[in-house]
């Protein structure tokens, strides 16, 4: 009797026609399928399923993924992003310094955020290389 | 603690994944130390010798370098084992290194083996080799038309594969268009058509709708080569104008050589898979003297529990899994079809219908092999 009544049900909904519609939607596909593309499609899948399975258990790289996932992490990669979309303060229109060199480096290592960037650069090297070291540096 | 891994096909390589995943933290601190030997440095995939038959499939469809299937910290040398000495728990390599160990494994396979049947090697196709599978296409490709005979050497890797290639003639006939002009003859050596009752009730009918001859009690005794017939030991003869043979198989010579086991198969425990008399040997896949099939799917099951018992033996003294005698075989019907057997110890396989589905999935799997090589499928 409850059969009766699903299948009523089932009926009246118009489920059975969406799913005749849908198993007819599948065979076609299934006849339209040779062996060359499921290999083809299988191969791209398999090697997939590699290369996510030795990204996901690489240590280092969850770890890279975990500490770029951090706020102040996030922020400073828009700054990087920005940094290199635009050019510095003032230099959209001026040619290459005319004094290179020495000197020219030693002008850009005046500049206070010069300063600040090179500073945080090296305490990043210096925990890559120790990292149980602080920033004393 | 050092584990060796002596054979780099199918059975070796899933189990020292197993083992290297499970135990990875332990390699990269140098408390394990995992090595294979093996006498290659290719990997193929055996069961796609059979699409190579056919011409579905290329030789380098179905290889890849070992080292690329391993996990990283496996120490890998193409340097195969000549002395087993396990009393003194080390193998002596044909190098002449000595590799000492606290748990073996070994996964040396088996070989087809031709000399008991006279004649047989000369005369007939077999899909079991590499050069066999290539000619086999060729044979195949300009074949057209005569007796056809499916002979069965015992025992032999993959139980499907005597049905399946015959399954797979009639369709390359089928499709050639030449299959009225073709005889189909299939014989096995015991009462019924395959060792697997189930199976040989289902493909009892697929043959006859197949207009495939079949004959039981057929052990192959030698090849007529210049005639062109087959006699049995039974007295019975087949003719052929092509033969294709599912050759007998035998374990390693080294393996026999060092007492380790009759005909190269090793005495096993069913469940545990270790080396009978030993404590710190396991064996696994076509190496044991198991009676179930000789499959890659078995090497893949029993690879899961050496590998689980193998990190469990380590980290609390016990292993905490056994082996259910679990097989799947795809098999490969006619017209983009296929179905598949699953059984066990105790559950014996239940065939359904063949579908273009299950031929899908099997398609599929041919590529999927190198993730069940790494251990991850």
């Amino acid at each position: 009797m409850n059969q009766i009544k699903e299948s009523d049900s089932v009926n009246e909904s118009n489920n059975l026609d969406n799913l005749v519609e849908l198993s007819s939607a599948i065979s076609s596909a299934q006849d339209a399928m040779t062996d060359d593309i499921v290999t083809r499609l299988a191969a791209a899948i398999g090697e997939g399923m590699i290369l996510m399975d030795r990204l996901t258990r690489n240590e280092g790289l969850m770890s890279l993924m975990q500490a770029l996932n951090e706020p102040a992490m996030q922020e400073m990669l828009e700054r990087l992003g920005s940094a290199l979309g635009t050019p510095a303060d003032g230099q959209e229109n001026q040619d290459a310094p005319r004094v290179g060199g020495y000197s020219g480096l030693i002008r850009m290592l005046k500049d206070p955020d010069v300063q600040s960037a090179i500073y945080q650069m090296a305490g990043l090297l210096k925990k890559v290389n120790n990292p149980s070291s602080t920033d004393k540096a | 603690m050092k584990i060796l891994f002596v054979g780099g096909g199918m059975g070796g390589t899933i189990a020292a994944n197993n083992v290297a995943r499970r135990l990875s933290k332990e390699i990269r601190s140098g408390k394990v130390e995992i090595t294979m030997l093996s006498a290659t440095d290719q990997h193929w995939y055996q069961p796609g010798l059979l699409y190579v038959a056919f011409g579905k499939m290329a030789l380098t469809d179905i290889c890849r370098d070992q080292s690329s299937l391993l996990e990283p910290g496996i120490k890998f040398f193409v340097d195969p084992v000549e002395e087993f000495e396990l009393k003194q728990n080390q193998v002596r390599t044909k190098a002449g290194v000595v590799h000492s160990y606290d748990m073996l494994v070994i996964a040396t396979g088996c070989e087809a083996v031709y000399d008991e049947v006279p004649g047989l090697k000369e005369s007939s196709e077999t899909p079991y080799t590499r050069d066999g599978a290539v000619a086999m296409f060729k044979k195949l490709r300009d074949f057209e038309g005569g007796k056809v005979a499916v002979v069965v050497g015992v025992p032999h890797k993959c139980p499907i594969a005597p049905i399946e290639i015959t399954f797979m003639l009639h369709e390359f006939f089928e499709k050639r268009g030449i299959r009225d002009k073709v005889q189909l003859q299939y014989t096995y050596p015991i009462a019924r058509i395959h060792n697997i009752e189930n199976i040989a009730k289902w493909a009892i009918p697929e043959f006859e709708r197949m207009e495939v001859d079949y004959e039981t009690f057929f052990n192959m005794k030698e090849v007529d080569v210049d005639n062109k017939i087959v006699h049995s030991e039974e007295g019975t003869e087949k003719e052929f104008d092509l033969l294709v043979t599912v050759p007998p198989h035998r374990g390693l010579q080294v393996i026999e050589d060092n007492n380790l086991g009759e005909a190269g198969w090793i005495p096993t425990d069913r469940y545990s898979l270790m080396m009978n008399d030993q404590d710190n040997v396991f064996a696994l896949g076509d190496t044991t003297n198991l009676p179930i099939s000789k499959t890659g799917s078995t090497a893949h099951f029993e690879s899961e529990v050496i590998g689980e018992n193998i990190a469990s033996l380590y980290r609390t003294g016990t292993a905490t899994r056994e082996y259910d005698g679990k097989v799947y075989c795809f098999i490969e019907a006619d017209r983009g079809r296929a179905t598949n057997a699953c059984f066990n110890y105790i559950d014996p396989p239940e065939i359904k219908a063949p579908t273009k589905s299950m031929h899908m999935l099997k398609m599929s799997y041919n590529q999927w092999y190198w993730s069940s090589a790494r251990g991850l499928l």
